[in-house]
């Protein structure tokens, strides 16, 4: 693991333009942006899935899995350092973009701590969603591959919604209405778990596609 | 025989139309040589051998376990340089020692060191730029450098020039003689570089063994006879392992040279190479 996570730190330094402008391009929001300091910490969690599961495509260019998978480690490590490698990216990016959120908000005084609070959540939520998504697709496919069948998933997903909802019409009002009415930390304390769950799925659908995968 | 690091019993795979069929057996304190043609079966036999993909019958174990099943531990216990696979190209020599380093606990950082200025390996660029000799001998220097028991060597001298292969064998040998109980399993298609190296050769073809002997035995027990319609009809054929015709008569394929220079005196006896033999076991025909 230790020897994975070295290959991998080094191999994003080939991503520093990438990581140097989009560093650039949050703190630019939160130094700019009037009330919403806090939403790059948004934005990062889909960066760092981006970048982490982004070191799938380096590995296996150049059917440079071969050689790598005859290294000490098993494939159950290899699945299990690459969500290791994104919480850590999402980590420290996010620990980078609170603190300049912060001292940005503390000298225009315009954020509220509990807002704070709530994107941090959101933000986990989604990051943890978007990893699991990112990381398992991209072990599945590939990374060129990848990216067309995220593509496709999202359109069929997208026709599959219109379709639903054109054919059984469904009544969602009372719905919403019931959700709006759990309160804010119940629906963010649901979210989590269901976030959580998705995360489980992903790394043994991940392990999976890895111990049947051949190089 | 002694303890084996690597065999293959009847090891099955098949890719369309290719079948590997094959049985081999590596012992400790020996270097096995592989020689065959481009597609023969020799990176998808080191392939299973290594796990990187699954067998579809036989057996194949390394340091005695099944390949699927090893642990990390257990592949500290190899060197692997794979002819159409090595590091990353967007990484650089100082970031391979790193890396070989968090992996091996073993990892000899300074012979790691005095190899790279010997063989003028550029530290500070990237894989990707170096010339096919440089990145031959970063994967063989990659391989040799944690201690490993069995090394696997597909093709390390591919493309290389005269001067190159000859440091790349010589790195090879002296890895040997460090330890006795180490063992080396290379593959090549140029037959120059196993006859020098190798206590024992496989020849596979099509993904089969078609012939398994000592180097020693090879080079001084195979020979080719040359002979016309009427030697041949003559010739004692007990001996003879495959047949080919030729322009001038016969050539025939021997592991018995000696009983035919003392009985057939009149008959052109060729000195069996590997070139030479294998072209005869593969093109020639049994009698």
């Amino acid at each position: 693991m230790k020897g994975l996570l070295a290959k991998d730190f080094r191999l994003l330094k080939v991503n520093r333009d990438f990581i140097v402008m989009v560093t650039i391009a949050g703190l630019c929001m939160i130094i700019f942006s009037t009330g919403r300091e806090l939403y790059p910490m948004m934005f990062i969690s889909f960066i760092a899935a981006i970048v982490g599961a982004g070191t799938i495509t380096y590995d296996e260019m150049d059917n440079g899995n071969a050689f790598l998978f005859t290294m000490p480690f098993s494939r159950k490590d290899y699945v299990l350092e690459k969500y290791l490698l994104t919480i850590i990216l999402y980590a420290l990016s996010l620990a980078v973009m609170s603190i300049c959120a912060l001292i940005v908000a503390a000298v225009k005084g315009t954020v509220d701590m509990g807002d704070f609070g709530l994107i941090w959540v959101i933000s986990l939520i989604f990051s943890m969603i978007f990893q699991a998504w990112m990381i398992t697709i991209n072990l599945k496919f590939g990374g060129e591959k990848g990216r067309i069948a995220n593509i496709a998933i999202f359109f069929v997903s997208f026709a599959a919604a219109v379709l639903f909802f054109n054919v059984f019409d469904p009544d969602i009002g009372p719905v919403v209405h019931a959700v709006s009415g759990l309160g804010l930390k119940v629906i963010a304390a649901a979210g989590f778990v269901a976030a959580a769950l998705i995360y489980a799925a992903s790394v043994a659908v991940s392990m999976r596609i890895m111990a049947k995968k051949e190089f | 025989m002694s303890e084996c690091l690597l065999k293959a019993e009847r090891l099955k795979k098949n890719y369309g139309g290719f079948t590997l069929d094959c049985s081999l057996e590596v012992p400790k304190g020996r270097i096995t040589g592989i020689v065959g043609r481009n597609g023969a079966g020799k990176t998808t036999l080191f392939k299973a051998a290594l796990g990187l993909i699954k067998p579809d019958g036989g057996s194949v174990r390394i340091l005695g376990k099944n390949p699927l099943e090893l642990t990390a531990e257990d592949k500290t216990k190899t060197g692997v340089a794979l002819s159409d696979s090595g590091f990353n190209g967007f990484l650089k020599v100082r970031d391979v020692k790193r890396i070989l380093k968090s992996f091996y606990v073993s990892f000899d950082e300074a012979y790691f060191d005095e190899q790279v200025e010997k063989m003028q390996l550029p530290v500070n660029k990237n894989i990707k730029d170096f010339s096919t000799g440089m990145k031959a001998k970063l994967k063989v220097l990659v391989a040799v450098t944690h201690g490993a028991e069995l090394l696997i060597m597909d093709e390390p001298t591919a493309g290389l020039d005269v001067v190159a292969r000859d440091e790349l064998l010589e790195m090879l040998n002296e890895y040997m003689e460090k330890d006795e109980n180490r063992a080396v399993v290379i593959s090549s298609h140029i037959s120059g570089d196993l006859e020098g190296l190798c206590d024992d050769i496989y020849m596979i073809d099509e993904g089969r063994i078609v012939l398994h002997e000592d180097t020693d035995v090879l080079m001084d027990s195979y020979a080719v006879l040359k002979v016309d319609e009427e030697q041949f009809k003559g010739l004692d054929k007990s001996h003879i392992l495959r047949v080919r015709r030729e322009p001038f008569g016969y050539s025939c394929l021997t592991g018995e040279k000696n009983f035919y220079t003392e009985n057939c005196p009149g008959i052109v006896v060729e000195k069996g190479g590997i070139d030479s033999v294998m072209t005869l076991m593969i093109k020639g025909e049994e009698i």
